[in-house]
C-alpha cells in the first residue's frame, strides 16, 4: 500500500510538475504572443507611417511639379522676351544703317529668329510687278518658299488676310485663316505682320513654330510687329537714300561734265595765252631790233656825227629817243611777262637777306621819294630775316609797287614797307602801303589785268604801260606766293604779297599745275 | 604622324550654295586633295540629293557618314538650321564605315552585329578605339542592337551614337552613307589607330515622388504602372496639363518630366521621353524599357542640366590626362533644349571653357544618345539614353 501510495504520489508530483511546466509554457507563449502582436502593431504603424510619407512625398512632388511648371513658363516667357528684345535691338540698329533694300535683308540673320524663339521665318516684299519676292527665308527649302508665295498670290482668302490686316497670329485669327496658314506654311503656331511704309503695305514678316512648340504669346506678336515696323522704316530710309544718292550722282555727273568743259576751256585759254605770249615775245623781238636802230640813228643825228641838225629837228629827235625808250621799256616788260608765264624765264632762287633787297630798292627810288617829300617807313621785325627768292625779280616787284605808291601818293605823304610772318606757315608777308588817293572797289578786281590802268586823274597825266602789276603778280606766283590788294578811296592803298622763307616751303607749295 | 581636322558650316538659304560654302571652308582648313573621313550634320531643309555630289566633287571623301538633325552643335553654340561638315585627314586615326538599310523588319541583334562586322572589315586594323552609330529605327529594341554590336566588337568595347533627328516631326530622319541619303537605316563608323578617346554621358535629372512599378509593357509602350493606366502617373503630377502629352511629340511637358527607369545593374536612372499617350492611357516612350522596372517621374532645371554637361566635360578632361583634344563631338538630346531654352549655347560655352577654347566642337541634337552611364569605366553597360548629353573627345 505504502509502495503504491508512494508511486501514486510520485506520479501526482510528476503530473503536477508537468502541469506547472505546461502552465509556464502557456504563460510564456501567451506573453510571447502579446509581445509579437505589439511588434506587429508597431510594424504596421511604421508601415503606415512610411506609406503616409511616400504618399506625402508624392503630394509634395506634385506641388513641386506644378510650381516648376509655373516657374518654367514664367522663366521661358521672360527669357524669350529678354533675348528677343536684345536680338531685335541689335538687328534694328544694323538694318537702320542699311543703304539699300538688299542690305536690309542681308543683315537679318537666322539667329534673330532663333533668339525670338521661332524656327521658321519668311520675309517677302512686293516687287514692281506686284509679285511677292522672298527676301529672308529660314527653315523653308527654297522650292517650298516659291510654292508658299505663289499659293498666297493665288488664294484670295490668304491674299485678303495679308493685305487687309496689319498683323495677326495663330492665337487671334479666325479658325479658317489659321487652318489656311498652318497648311500653307506647315507651321503649328505662327505670327504674321505686314511691312507698312508711307506708300502702304509692301510685304510681310511671317514667323512660325512646329506643332510641338508652345503657342505664341502676345509679347511675341509685339516683338514681330516691332521688327516689321523697323523693316518698313528701313526700307523707306533706303529708298530715300537711294533717291538722294541718285540725285547726288546725277549732280556729280553734271559737275564732272562742267569741270571737263571748263578744263577744256581753260586748256584753250592757256593755249591762247601761250600763243599770245609767244606772239608778244616774237613781236617784241622783232620790234626791239628796228627800235634799237631807230634809237641809234636818232642818237647819231642828235650828236651831229653826220652834220649839224637844226634845233627844231634836235628837239624832235630827242622826242623820238624818249618815245623809243618808253617803247623799249614796254617791250621789255611784255617780254618778261611772256617769259615768266611760259616758264622760260630762268629764275635764280636762293636764300637772301630781306634787308639787303629793301635797301637796294630804297636806294634806287630815293630820288623820286625825295622829290615828292614822301616819308618812307621800313618796319621789319628781327625774326623776318631771309627769303627764298630770285633777288633781282623780287626787287622788280618792290620797285613796281613802290613806283605806283610814289606816283599816287601826294607830296609829304607816307609810304610804309612792312614785313611780318604770314598766316601760311613758312611764308613772310610784305605790305607796301601808301597814303595816296586809293582805288575804287570796282577797279580792284581788274588791277592785275594786262594793260589795265585805273581811270583817275594821275593816270591820265602820267604815262604807264599797265603791265607793272601783272609782272609783279607773275613774279610772286613764280615764287609760289600770293599777291592781293586792299584799298580805300581817299585813304590809300596796301599791296600784300607773300614769299617763302626756305627751299622746303617753296617746294612743298608748288602749284598743282607745276607738278610733274 | 599628323592629324588635320576641320569643320565647315553654312546657313546660306540655298542648300547647294550652303554646302559649297561649307566645303570651301573645310577645304581651306584641311588643305588637301582628298579627305579620309567626312561626317555631315544637316538640318532637314539642307538635305537634297545634290549636296552629296557637291561634297564628292569638292572634298573627294574616301568615307562619308552623317545624319539629319534638329539642331547642329558648333563651337559657337547651337543652331537649328544649316549644314556642318567635319573632315578628318590623319595617319593616326583610321576608320571603317558601314550601313544597314531597311531595318524596320530586321532582327536588331543581327543588325548591330552585321553593322559592326562590316565596319571592322572596312577598317581592317586590329587597333580599334570606338564605334559611333547614327541611326533611325533601333529605338524600340535598342538593347538587342547594342548587344549585337558588342558581340561583334567585344563586351568592353566603347559603343556610342546618336539617333537621327529632325524638326520634331519624326518623318524626315535621314542618314548619310557615301553617296547615298538613307532612311530607316543605321550607319556606323569604327575608329582605330593610335589615338586616345575619352567620353562621358550624363543627364542631370532627379527622381520625384514614390517609386512605382511598370506592371505591363510592350517593347516601348508602357501599358500599366502599378496596375493602373500608365498615363495616371502624369495625371497625378501634372493634373489637367497631362492632356497636352497626347499627340504632342516631345512637347515641353514631356521633355521636362521624362520617366526615370531605375537600373539595378548601373544604380542609375535611365531616362525615357514620352512621345505620345494612347487612348487606353498607355505611354509611348522614345526607347525600350524592361518589364517590372521601378519607375519615377524625373525633374531637372537649367542649372542641373548645365551642371551635368560641366561634370561630363570635366570627366572627359580628367580622362584625357593632359593630352590635348583634337576634336570634341557632342551628341545631345534635342528634348533638353526644352529645358535649357535659349541657354543651350551656354552649355556648349561651358564645355569649351573646360576642354579648351581652341578645340573644335561639332555635334548634333538627337532623339536618343547611345553610351554608358558616365565615363568609359562603365562602358560594359551601354544604353540608349534620352535627355542626355554625350561628350566624346579625340586626342
Amino acid at each position: 500500500m505504502n509502495s503504491l501510495d508512494s508511486t501514486n504520489i510520485q506520479i501526482l508530483w510528476a503530473l503536477g510538475i508537468c502541469i506547472v511546466i505546461l502552465l509556464c509554457a502557456a504563460a510564456y507563449l501567451f506573453f510571447l504572443l502579446i509581445s509579437k502582436d505589439e511588434t506587429i502593431q508597431q510594424m504596421t504603424e511604421e508601415h503606415n507611417k512610411l506609406m503616409r510619407s511616400f504618399n506625402d512625398l508624392d503630394e509634395q512632388a506634385k506641388l513641386i511639379v506644378r510650381t516648376d511648371l509655373e516657374l518654367n513658363r514664367a522663366q521661358e516667357e521672360l527669357d524669350k522676351r529678354l533675348n528677343g528684345l536684345n536680338a531685335l535691338q541689335r538687328t534694328s540698329h544694323q538694318i537702320s544703317q542699311a543703304l539699300n533694300e538688299s542690305e536690309i535683308f542681308q543683315k537679318i540673320s537666322p539667329s534673330l529668329f532663333e533668339n525670338l524663339g521661332f524656327v521658321q521665318a519668311l520675309i517677302a516684299t512686293m516687287d514692281d510687278t506686284g509679285h511677292l519676292r522672298a527676301r529672308t527665308n529660314i527653315g523653308f527649302p527654297e522650292a517650298r518658299t516659291v510654292i508658299i508665295l505663289r499659293t498666297i498670290e493665288n488664294d484670295e482668302a490668304l491674299k485678303t488676310a495679308l493685305t487687309e490686316h496689319s498683323g495677326f497670329s495663330s492665337i487671334n485669327c479666325s479658325h479658317k485663316t489659321k487652318e489656311k496658314f498652318m497648311e500653307t506654311f506647315e507651321s503649328g503656331h505662327f505670327i504674321f505682320s505686314s511691312i507698312l511704309t508711307q506708300t502702304g503695305n509692301v510685304g510681310f514678316v511671317f514667323v512660325g513654330n512646329r506643332y510641338t512648340a508652345a503657342p505664341v504669346t502676345q509679347s511675341d506678336e509685339e516683338l514681330i510687329s516691332i521688327l516689321a515696323g523697323q523693316i518698313g522704316q528701313s526700307i523707306e530710309n533706303a529708298q530715300l537714300f537711294e533717291k538722294v544718292f541718285r540725285s547726288s550722282q546725277e549732280l556729280e555727273l553734271k559737275v564732272k561734265d562742267r569741270t571737263k568743259q571748263l578744263a577744256h576751256a581753260l586748256e584753250k585759254v592757256e593755249d591762247i595765252s601761250k600763243k599770245k605770249s609767244e606772239f608778244i615775245s616774237a613781236v617784241s623781238h622783232e620790234l626791239r631790233t628796228p627800235l634799237t636802230s631807230i634809237k641809234g640813228y636818232a642818237a647819231i643825228l642828235i650828236a651831229g656825227k653826220i652834220g649839224e641838225v637844226p634845233q627844231a629837228v634836235k628837239e624832235r629827235l630827242a622826242k623820238i629817243n624818249s618815245h623809243s625808250d618808253n617803247l623799249v621799256s614796254l617791250i621789255n616788260n611784255l617780254l618778261d611777262i611772256a617769259r615768266i608765264e611760259s616758264g622760260r624765264q630762268e629764275m635764280k632762287f636762293d636764300l637772301y637777306k630781306i634787308k639787303n633787297i629793301l635797301d637796294n630798292v630804297a636806294d634806287l627810288l630815293t630820288p623820286q621819294i625825295t622829290a615828292k617829300d614822301i616819308k618812307l617807313q621800313l618796319i621789319l621785325p628781327d625774326q623776318i630775316e631771309m627769303v627764298f627768292a630770285d633777288t633781282s625779280q623780287i626787287e622788280r616787284v618792290f620797285i613796281n609797287l613802290l613806283s605806283n605808291a610814289i606816283k599816287f601818293t601826294p607830296p609829304k605823304g607816307t609810304i610804309t614797307i612792312k614785313g611780318a610772318p604770314a598766316l601760311e606757315k613758312g611764308y613772310v608777308v610784305f605790305n607796301v602801303s601808301d597814303t595816296g588817293i586809293g582805288i575804287p572797289a570796282s577797279e580792284i578786281q581788274k588791277l592785275f589785268s594786262e594793260f589795265y590802268r585805273v581811270d583817275n586823274e594821275i593816270n591820265q597825266n602820267v604815262k604807264g604801260t599797265g603791265l607793272g602789276l601783272v609782272l609783279a603778280k607773275n613774279i610772286v606766283q613764280a615764287h609760289h606766293g600770293k599777291i592781293w590788294v586792299q584799298s580805300q578811296v581817299g585813304s590809300g592803298t596796301s599791296f600784300y604779297f607773300t614769299l617763302p622763307v626756305s627751299f622746303e616751303v617753296f617746294e612743298n607749295n608748288k602749284p598743282l599745275s607745276a607738278e610733274p | 604622324m599628323s592629324t588635320t581636322i576641320g569643320i565647315g558650316f553654312s546657313q546660306l538659304p540655298d542648300p547647294q550654295k550652303a554646302t559649297l560654302q561649307a566645303c570651301v571652308q573645310l577645304k581651306n582648313s584641311l588643305n588637301s586633295f582628298e579627305t579620309d573621313l567626312i561626317i555631315i550634320f544637316a538640318s532637314i531643309e539642307y538635305i537634297t540629293p545634290e549636296i552629296l555630289e557637291i561634297i564628292a566633287r569638292a572634298l573627294k571623301p574616301k568615307r562619308l557618314v552623317g545624319s539629319s538633325t534638329g539642331a547642329i552643335i558648333l563651337s559657337e553654340g547651337v543652331t537649328t538650321h544649316g549644314i556642318a561638315i567635319v573632315g578628318i585627314n590623319s595617319d593616326e586615326i583610321r576608320c571603317g564605315i558601314s550601313a544597314i538599310t531597311d531595318i524596320v523588319n530586321q532582327d536588331m541583334h543581327a543588325t548591330g552585329f552585321d553593322l559592326a562586322k562590316k565596319a571592322g572589315s572596312d577598317l581592317n586594323l586590329p587597333l580599334r578605339e570606338v564605334f559611333i552609330t547614327f541611326s533611325e529605327g533601333i529605338e524600340k529594341d535598342n538593347s538587342r542592337f547594342i548587344r549585337g554590336v558588342k558581340e561583334a566588337l567585344g563586351g568592353g568595347f566603347p559603343v556610342i551614337g546618336a539617333i537621327s533627328s529632325d524638326d520634331f516631326k519624326y518623318r524626315n530622319l535621314r542618314q548619310f552613307f557615301q553617296d547615298k541619303i538613307l532612311q530607316n537605316s543605321v550607319v556606323g563608323v569604327l575608329f582605330g589607330g593610335t589615338f586616345n578617346i575619352a567620353l562621358d554621358c550624363r543627364h542631370g535629372f532627379k527622381p520625384l515622388g514614390k517609386p512605382r512599378t511598370i506592371t505591363r509593357i510592350d517593347e516601348y509602350i508602357i501599358r500599366t504602372i502599378d496596375n493602373k493606366p500608365a498615363v495616371d502617373i502624369y495625371k497625378h503630377f501634372l493634373g489637367p496639363q497631362a492632356d497636352q502629352l497626347k499627340n504632342a511629340t516631345l512637347n515641353s511637358h514631356a521633355a521636362m518630366y521624362p520617366l526615370g527607369i531605375y537600373l539595378e545593374e548601373a544604380k542609375q536612372y535611365l531616362l525615357r521621353n514620352i512621345i505620345d499617350i494612347l487612348d487606353d492611357g498607355s505611354i509611348v516612350c522614345q526607347g525600350g524599357i524592361p518589364q517590372g522596372a521601378e519607375v519615377h517621374l524625373m525633374i531637372s532645371n537649367k542649372d542641373s542640366c548645365r551642371q551635368s554637361a560641366v561634370t561630363a566635360a570635366e570627366s572627359v578632361k580628367t580622362a584625357l590626362a593632359g593630352k590635348p583634344a583634337k576634336l570634341i563631338m557632342v551628341f545631345e538630346s534635342l528634348a533638353r533644349h526644352k529645358i535649357l531654352g535659349r541657354s543651350v549655347s551656354g552649355e556648349i560655352r561651358a564645355i569649351k571653357e573646360i576642354l579648351g577654347a581652341a578645340v573644335p566642337i561639332i555635334g548634333m541634337c538627337s532623339y536618343g544618345e547611345i553610351g554608358p552611364f558616365g565615363s568609359l569605366n562603365n562602358i560594359k553597360n551601354v544604353y540608349l539614353h534620352n535627355e542626355s548629353i554625350l561628350i566624346v573627345a579625340i586626342a
